[in-house]
């Protein structure tokens, strides 16, 4: 039976806009937040800035994007959603960038090129696979009824590349079961993986 | 048969099989062998199985994109790659992960990288918790505690932890200097103390290192010892296994951790571990035999006492011996209760003192006297947020002990709680208070940000590994907002309902049937939405809360009368009057009770209830009795600008004016001559009002009058000495500079430090803050020379102490706030004096490398320059600069500070090129963000920078400055003060003043209501 959490993790970006437009309707606007705030993060941290200024700057995304979103500024004829938060956070990123830059006395000049627009989509699509794969992973590792032993045997032979003897070894099972595992986990994790893209994308 | 299957009599292949033909590239499958030719026989005849086939390859693909968005920014070292540092070599490779070191490529400055994780793409959940354990450390700036600098979060889910680049020798390896064994002994024993104290310090914010031992511990050739890894061994998560096993070195492991038990792990872990490090300096042993298995260890860590250090080495004196045996207890209670606890021991013996260990008693006074402390500088309050400099972290601290006083002395439970509960308001207060910025003293708004913040760390599950501080903080939702104020509160609160209604569903799942979280929760979120004025819900989740509460804890008990209170306020709200008032008699019962009526918000509330109501009645006798009663505990236990507060001041306005006569009657006519409703809710409505900051904007007029007039209400209700009178003179001070009303400024805080003094005595540090505030406030208005007076009282009082009772930062930073007053003076040479030994304490303490000495030789440098010793001057300024360009926690505005003198000095020696970078920095810096309007050496900047432009013949900027230097007010004429008052002086000894200052601030009451007061 899957959580809350991951339903509202696979319901469309739609769906959930349309929600934003309820004045009370706060978790509606969390779902949306847990969707969009890791991959800001991560294009922030991407391009420089630290943990902390990173969190920051997805929290002003996030925070501008609704704003506007409710003063009904968005036309999804002006183009994909994704390009509209992606450039919010990239000027967000700079201006925070440069006021780090102020502060630490250094001056604007030692400010480093950012990228070029297609990078940057690149970066973002990056994390955004980036940010799909830790949510399914973490569906996988909490939610699922996958036992400690396959969840090791999996991470060691896809994630960290071991050979499949050597995690067999670690994980105390048979090379036999470490295949089984991979197979049984690497299912589960697309299905997941597919489902939850397919909600990123259905509003692009 | 279906087309494509298989023949009959071979059956499909499993997936064993299946992976295994995977693992082959396609048309290489006759590697496998022949032993596998069946399946290669299957395989090319069933279509199914060649479609599992496809699939599986599919996934190894698959795998490859996963293990690249893991592991992206790998170099081909395997060394990190994180922007602006260049990685040189590996310093140290362990369990934990691997050290490097490494350059920052801005300031060619040394650092040390620490990579954490073994490159697993963690959870988010696990990685949040790895970067907030990262920036919780990053706060810890402490001389003794390595300074964190950043840290990151590569792509592949590894934290990276920029430090200081420390070398050092182990702690144990260390041979201290001294030309005796007894010195040498006493050399270390002093490094030992300084440990105790930085872990002290790093457990006051809440951090606990969970891995002392020597090798974490590096002594610089200087001497001082440096704590690493801080927080580390737990944020990288490897010392647990999947199945969440103590896997770590259990050498220095206390019993708790050995058994298992993560609960009891806590600060006095660390103290224990800092406890066999003692022992094994003193003997050169560990105090148990650490062969055999990893359960055998643990066993005698659990089980056998430690074998006593004369025993191995008879010169150790019986009083060492004592304390390492203490701090080495098997349970916790037995041992010191704090790091620094066991410093002051470490003191006591060095100083031939009695120590504690030896007395078997204490801890109790110990905590008694820790809480005493905080209620007494509550009085400070948020007006010491605004300290500058050094002062900072003192501040922070103060504010911090200001707000917990008030949250968590309200409803103190069993230690167990409290321990939670004040960590909960760490967290709150950490992420709400700004790290006292002097630059943002807009509380509000920065406190709903950071509300904000927390609310979105909890959900994404940042406390997910620690429930019970996951409980407190949400448990705290709905008291903390209240306690600031209604405008901040309103953009916290559906934060605090979201936040609490996850919270209900997580512990429904965790616990079926009642249990106090959940009744906690019911019981907060029934106040959020009370603040949402859903009342018919409020009501409903209340009584379910008493429900819960009752068949838990009882029906007389403490925690149904909190409910009960709450339930009150619902009622009220809803218009039940009756009903509100029954159940606020019932609970302020029950706080009879439990002696819990004063220095308790909620049963002034429910007095509060029960006055308007007796005053609907038209009781008046009963209405006035509570009236008063709730308005004394608010003016004791709120800031002035609290909602509560005011509204127990309107409905005492109301009964004053019902009964002219009565106490209150004339205590409100003393304050407001004519009091009219008008005139009593504009005062209120200013007093509410946050403080503007914004210089550029015009100010309301009349909040400072307003605050003297409930300054008297006031005095006439609890005495002209009482301490929270303080508060409203602090909010007077504020108002006053806003305003620019500066006699009332001088007078009101001069006030403040005299009943200080009264109550505390003049050596307790709330007095010492309070003059800290009045010898800044003092320059800020041209009053040098009384500035210098009171600085030159506040450092006589420092050196009057001897050296191990003070606080070597305070008294430097006191010592160099005097010189710079005496700088600004131009009483040259003695500040150079002032400075010179500010930074002969600083070095001491700090070393010569930090931002503190830094700022102090630059006023040095100036000081020698300006009476004419240029040399010297100029060296101690560059050194200074050289040092705080380096290094980035120096603070801002001490920065552009030091680069407006030290450009001052390159320019007066006529060499404007190197000094227009500095100046015109500092310009920028300052004035464009119009921060410092009134800085002291805005016409000497202006002045050097036209000299530069002068010199270079640029006519476009010899007119900008010329400009900017013809809107300056004319140069002040020095003030001639009163004689310089002493802050032991009563209120009328001052001579009067040149602008008529407010009587009311300072004039003597009549006698007949003094006395009154103080025999209530």
């Amino acid at each position: 039976m899957p959580s809350q959490e991951a339903m509202f993790a696979t319901r469309t970006t739609t769906r959930l806009l349309d929600a934003l437009h309820e004045p009370d309707n706060e978790p509606a606007w969390v779902h949306l937040d847990h969707r969009y705030r890791p991959v800001v993060a991560g294009l922030a941290r991407r391009l420089g800035l630290s943990n902390a200024d990173a969190e920051e700057v997805a929290q002003q995304t996030l925070s501008e994007f609704v704003r506007m979103y409710r003063e009904g500024r968005y036309d999804r004829g002006k183009g994909r959603l994704s390009s509209w938060i992606l450039g919010i956070a990239h000027h967000t990123s700079i201006r925070i960038l440069r006021q780090r830059r102020r502060e630490s006395g250094a001056s604007d000049s030692t400010i480093a090129e950012t990228p070029d627009e297609t990078s940057l989509r690149t970066i973002w699509d990056d994390e955004r696979d980036r940010a799909i794969l830790g949510k399914a992973l973490s569906i996988v590792r909490d939610e699922s009824s996958v036992d400690d032993r396959t969840l090791l045997a999996f991470e060691l032979v896809v994630l960290r590349g071991v050979p499949s003897a050597e995690a067999a070894r670690q994980a105390s099972m048979s090379v036999d079961q470490v295949y089984v595992a991979k197979s049984r986990v690497t299912r589960q994790l697309r299905g997941l993986i597919t489902q939850l893209t397919l909600a990123f994308e259905e509003d692009e | 048969m279906t087309p494509g299957a298989a023949p009959a009599g071979s059956l499909c292949l499993g997936t064993v099989e299946i992976e295994r033909l995977a693992e082959h590239a396609p048309g290489r499958t006759c590697e496998i062998g022949v032993d596998h030719a069946s399946w290669l026989e299957h395989l090319a005849s069933c279509e199914r199985c060649r479609q599992r086939l496809d699939e599986a390859r599919d996934d190894a693909r698959f795998a490859a994109r996963v293990r690249s968005l893991s592991e992206g920014t790998l170099g081909p070292a395997g060394a990190p790659r994180i922007a602006g540092y260049r990685t040189l070599d590996v310093l140290n490779s362990g369990a934990q992960g691997v050290v490097y070191r490494a350059v920052q490529e801005s300031t060619q400055r040394p650092v040390a990288i620490k990579v954490l994780g073994s490159g697993t793409l963690a959870t988010s959940r696990q990685r949040l918790r790895a970067e907030r354990e990262a920036e919780i450390a990053a706060r810890l700036r402490h001389p003794n505690i390595v300074t964190l600098f950043e840290s990151r979060t590569l792509a592949d889910g590894r934290v990276a932890m920029v430090m200081e680049y420390v070398d050092g020798t182990p702690l144990d390896a260390w041979s201290p200097p001294g030309n005796s064994a007894a010195e040498r002994r006493a050399a270390l024993l002093r490094a030992f103390e300084s440990v105790c104290n930085a872990i002290h310090h790093a457990h006051l914010s809440g951090v606990i290192h969970r891995d002392l031992k020597p090798d974490n511990i590096l002594v610089t050739p200087e001497g001082r010892p440096v704590v690493l890894d801080f927080g580390i061994a737990k944020a990288g998560g490897l010392h647990t296994t999947m199945t969440g096993e103590f896997a770590g070195t259990p050498a220095y492991a206390s019993p708790e951790q050995v058994a298992g038990r993560p609960d009891d792990v806590n600060a006095l872990t660390d103290v224990y571990s800092l406890g066999v490090i003692l022992y094994r300096l003193l003997t050169g042993r560990m105090p148990y035999e650490l062969e055999g298995s990893l359960l055998e260890i643990a066993r005698s860590i659990e089980t056998i006492d430690p074998l006593p250090p004369r025993r191995i080495d008879p010169s150790i004196p019986a009083d060492l011996e004592a304390i390492v045996l203490r701090a080495l207890r098997k349970t916790k209670e037995s041992r010191y209760q704090s790091a620094a606890g066991l410093a002051r021991e470490i003191d006591r013996f060095l100083t031939g003192a009695p120590v504690e260990a030896r007395s078997g008693s204490g801890w109790y006074l110990l905590r008694k006297a820790v809480l005493f402390n905080r209620r007494r500088l509550a009085w400070v309050g948020a007006a010491v947020v605004l300290i500058a400099g050094a002062g900072a972290a003192v501040a922070f601290s103060l504010a911090k002990a200001a707000s917990a006083a008030r949250l968590a002395d309200a409803r103190e439970q069993e230690a167990a709680s409290e321990s939670v509960r004040a960590r909960a308001v760490t967290e709150i207060l950490r992420e709400a208070l700004p790290n006292a910025d002097p630059a943002r003293p807009e509380l509000g708004r920065v406190v709903g940000e950071g509300f904000g913040r927390l609310y979105y760390r909890i959900e994404m599950g940042a406390f997910a590994d620690d429930p019970a501080l996951e409980q407190g903080v949400r448990r705290l939702w709905g008291g903390v907002y209240a306690g600031f104020g209604d405008g901040k509160a309103a953009s916290m609160v559906p934060f605090a309902e979201a936040s609490l209604r996850n919270g209900l569903i997580r512990l429904r799942t965790q616990h079926a049937g009642d249990h106090p979280d959940i009744a906690s929760n019911l019981h907060e979120l029934a106040g959020v939405l009370l603040a949402r004025q859903r009342f018919d819900e409020a009501r409903a989740t209340c009584r379910d809360a008493i429900a819960m509460r009752s068949r838990l804890d009882g029906p007389a008990s403490r925690s149904v009368a909190e409910s009960r209170a709450l339930l009150a306020r619902i009622l009220e709200a809803r218009g039940d009057h009756t009903d509100a008032d029954t159940h606020a008699t019932a609970a302020l019962e029950l706080f009879a009770r439990f002696g819990d009526l004063s220095g308790n918000p909620v049963a002034a509330a429910m007095t509060s209830l029960r006055g308007r109501y007796a005053l609907e009645r038209g009781d008046l006798d009963q209405a006035d009795r509570f009236v008063r009663a709730a308005l004394v505990e608010r003016f004791r236990m709120l800031p002035v600008e609290s909602l509560d507060l005011r509204s127990s001041i309107a409905d005492a306005a109301n009964l004053a004016r019902l009964r002219p006569e009565s106490e209150l009657g004339r205590a409100f006519r003393r304050a407001w001559p004519n009091l009219s409703d008008e005139a009593l809710r504009t005062d209120l409505a200013l007093v509410g009002s946050s403080v503007r900051t914004d210089w550029t904007r015009p100010v309301d007029r009349g909040r400072t009058s307003a605050l003297i007039r409930i300054l008297r209400l006031q005095e006439s209700l609890l005495g002209p000495n009482d301490p929270s009178l303080v508060g409203t003179l602090m909010a007077i001070n504020l108002s006053g500079e806003v305003e620019n009303r500066s006699d009332d400024r001088v007078l009101a805080l001069e006030r403040a430090a005299t009943i200080l003094t009264q109550r505390f005595g003049p050596t307790d540090l709330s007095v010492l803050l309070c003059n800290e505030i009045r010898g800044m406030m003092l320059m800020g208005l041209g009053r040098e020379q009384d500035a210098v007076a009171l600085g030159r009282q506040i450092v006589a009082y420092w050196d009057s102490l001897p050296p191990r009772a003070k606080d070597p930062l305070l008294a430097a930073a006191s010592r160099r706030r005097l010189g710079l007053y005496l700088s600004i003076a131009e009483q040259h040479q003695e500040a150079a004096e002032q400075f010179r030994l500010t930074v002969q304490e600083l070095d001491a303490i700090v070393g010569e490398r930090h931002h503190l000495s830094a700022y102090a030789r630059s006023g040095l440098g100036f000081s020698l320059f300006e009476s004419g010793r240029h040399e010297e001057g100029l060296r101690e300024s560059q050194a200074a600069m050289d040092v705080a360009l380096a290094l980035p926690t120096t603070a801002f505005d001490q920065l552009q500070h030091m680069r407006v003198t030290h450009g001052h000095i390159l320019a007066a020696l006529g060499r404007h090129a190197e000094a227009r970078p500095f100046l015109l920095d500092a310009w920028t810096n300052l004035y464009d963000q119009v921060i410092w309007p009134r800085f002291r050496w805005r016409r000497m900047l202006l002045q050097d920078l036209l000299a530069g432009a002068i010199a270079a013949g640029n006519t476009d900027e010899i007119a900008r400055w010329s400009a900017a230097l013809e809107t300056l007010p004319p140069p002040a004429s020095p003030h001639t003060p009163p004689a310089p008052t002493s802050p032991t002086s009563s209120p009328t000894s001052s001579a009067p003043p040149t602008a008529p200052a407010s009587p009311a601030i300072t004039q003597p009451l009549d006698p007949r209501d003094v006395a009154a007061a103080r025999a209530r």
